[in-house]
């Protein structure tokens, strides 16, 4: 299964640990983090700039800064182009595996021409086929209080690009801060496949002052690593650097590969 | 992510291919897009070969490596359907010409880049074309773009990104698609679209690729084509979550130029053709009807005609002027 956390906000956290130093976990946890900064009227900041780059790099993500009527191109384009990089990461990792060469010039880019697009047909099978989970981490603090109508129409639009895929796709929704200072983040919608639960999610909300970004990122892998469901069905093939045992997967891609 | 952006090449500039070893020369720049920069450009033949005529070709110099390969991958099926479908059968004007020529990398400032040639599609943009000859062309180039719709569906894949942009329209009157990067196998989902042409995004459907997704993209091709203010103050006007079909065909219906197909396109934004075929002969029935119909309004002229009366008339008065000068005849 391919997992990822998209967070929006739209500024600087401000409560405990960085959140860079939890997109890291989650990247190791096999997680991607992606990031979208939200502007209207006036800009995010020079700081809250650096540290939504910052975030998605330590998450192997993408992140981008952008206005309330781009929210849902960005959300669906985000979600697809970090479906596909997974994807190449791993199938970097197995040509390295099966050509016995560590290096980093061994990726699918330098295949011989033939090759390369047979793999990359594959590639774009395994993008569309292989069940995907998103976890929607979204900033409720008081600037972004404007923002959330378009924040949940953007959730609706990803919902329906999810649900086109051929692949089990589903979603799920969180807001952070929560309503008492240790509770880091709530969760609004477990895994859902269906659009029907969609709107209205932010329809309760005691918005507070402080952006917490850091631990609610903490709270969703939690989340993602305790559910049993998301257990079970792990994909062999994903391999974050720190576990590889057996992954199982070298007879899909010896086939293509001399 | 690695963002590779292609290096802008200037005319005269030599691309050889790394695996092949073909050269092209670039002419001109044809276009730039989200996923590449678009040339046209000649063979250069090696050992001096000056005997065949100087070919003429699109080059598309990619971006990110993954996507490019992808759109590769679909010119490449496109081809090959075309070659089973000709095997046998004599090969017509545009059949002879390949999706596809060739894929390969390339060298440019040290860096390495994926690049693949295609045939050259002579001819501009719908846009362009509708404003320079006149809405008089619309039904004729709105049904060839529906045969090479047709095609393709048949062949069980969906364009995805049809736009006023994608669709190139040559001198006579025949279109052809650019850009496949949308191009997605019936039954997945639609792997690049554009906001206003979506079915999602009018709440009219899903995302997956099936005959009726590039049939409702070709509706809002129309009224983007005919009204682009009101389709404009549409968008920025309505609530997202209550945008809809009926948004679409309100600007539809007080658009002159669209009117004898309003049904054609009701049937087309509510997904309600069985096939992209019928949509097609309905297409083309009506726009016969539209031609012979009685014209209720002078015809406005058309903006080349207005520019090569003034061409004219500069002509004109330039050739009096010398003639006036050389008789000096208000000097008496
Ligand atoms: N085969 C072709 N013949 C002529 N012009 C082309 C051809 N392919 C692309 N173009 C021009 O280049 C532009 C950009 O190419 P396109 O493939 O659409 O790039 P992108 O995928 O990045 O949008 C097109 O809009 C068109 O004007
Ligand atoms: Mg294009």
């Amino acid at each position: 299964m391919l997992r990822q956390i998209l967070l929006i906000t739209d500024g600087c956290s401000n409560v405990g640990v960085q959140p860079a130093v939890a997109a890291a976990q989650a990247r190791d946890a096999g997680i991607a983090v992606n990031v979208v900064g939200i502007v209207d009227e006036g800009t995010i900041g020079e700081y809250g700039a650096a540290e939504i780059a910052d975030i998605a790099r330590a998450g192997g993500g993408i992140s981008r800064i952008v206005n309330q009527r781009q929210l849902a191109q960005t959300m669906q384009m985000m979600t697809r182009k970090t479906v596909v990089q997974t994807i190449h990461q791993a199938v970097n990792h197995e040509l390295k595996h099966i050509l016995g060469r560590e290096e980093e010039s061994v990726r699918v880019e330098v295949l011989p021409p033939e090759q390369r697009a047979e793999v990359v047909r594959v590639m774009d099978e395994m993008g569309e086929e292989t069940p995907l989970r998103v976890a929607l981490l979204i900033d409720t603090s008081a600037s972004m209080k404007p923002k959330l109508p378009a924040v949940e129409e953007a959730i609706h639009d990803l919902m329906l690009s999810l649900q086109a895929r051929k692949g089990k796709s589903e979603l799920s929704v969180f807001h952070f801060p929560g309503s008492h200072g240790d509770e880091h983040a709530v969760m609004d919608m477990d895994w859902a496949a269906d659009m029907n639960r969609v709107r209205r999610l932010f329809q309760r909300l005691n918005i507070r002052g402080t952006t917490p970004t850091g631990p609610a990122l903490l709270h969703v892998i939690d989340f993602y690593q305790y559910d049993s469901r998301a257990r079970t069905d792990n994909i062999p093939y994903y391999s974050s650097s720190s576990n590889r045992e057996g992954t199982g997967t070298d007879g899909v891609w010896s086939d293509y590969i001399v | 992510m690695q963002e590779m952006r292609a290096a802008v090449l200037k005319s005269g500039e030599k691309i050889t291919g790394l695996w092949n070893n073909r050269t092209y020369r670039i002419v001109r720049l044809l276009g730039q897009g989200a996923n590449g920069v678009v040339y046209y450009v000649e063979r250069v033949r090696s050992n001096g070969d000056h005997s065949r005529p100087v070919e003429g070709y699109a080059l598309k110099v990619g971006g990110d490596a993954i996507e490019f390969q992808s759109e590769i991958n679909a010119l490449k099926a496109l081809e090959k359907i075309k070659r089973q479908q000709a095997s046998g059968s004599r090969v017509g004007r545009d059949e002879a010409r390949p999706f596809l020529v060739e894929a390969d990398d390339t060298e440019i400032a040290g860096q390495k880049i994926p690049f693949y040639v295609m045939r050259y599609v002579p001819g501009m943009t719908l846009s362009v074309y509708m404003r320079k000859r006149g809405s008089d062309w619309f039904g004729f180039i709105g049904g060839k773009l529906l045969s090479r719709l047709e095609w393709l569906h048949e062949n069980g894949w969906v364009f995805g990104d049809i736009k006023a942009d994608n669709v190139l329209v040559r001198q006579d009157g025949d279109v052809e698609l650019v850009d496949y990067g949308g191009l997605t196998p019936a039954g997945s989902s639609i792997r690049q679209f554009t906001e206003w042409y979506d079915r999602g995004y009018w709440n009219a459907g899903s995302r997956v690729a099936d005959f009726g997704y590039d049939l409702f993209s070709f509706a809002v091709l129309t009224v983007h084509l005919f009204n682009e203010e009101k389709l404009k103050q549409r968008i920025a006007g309505v609530l997202p979550q209550i945008r809809q079909r009926e948004d679409l065909m309100a600007i539809i219906r007080e658009c002159p130029v669209l009117n004898p197909y309003e049904s054609w396109l009701c049937r087309a934004i509510h997904s309600k053709f069985h096939s992209t075929r019928q949509a097609k002969e309905e297409w083309v029935r009506i726009s016969k009807q539209v031609y012979r119909m009685p014209r209720r309004a002078p015809r406005p002229t058309p903006s080349w005609l207005k520019m090569s009366f003034a061409g004219s008339a500069l002509l004109l008065l330039i050739s009096v002027l010398y003639w006036a000068w050389r008789e000096q005849w208000w000097l008496g």
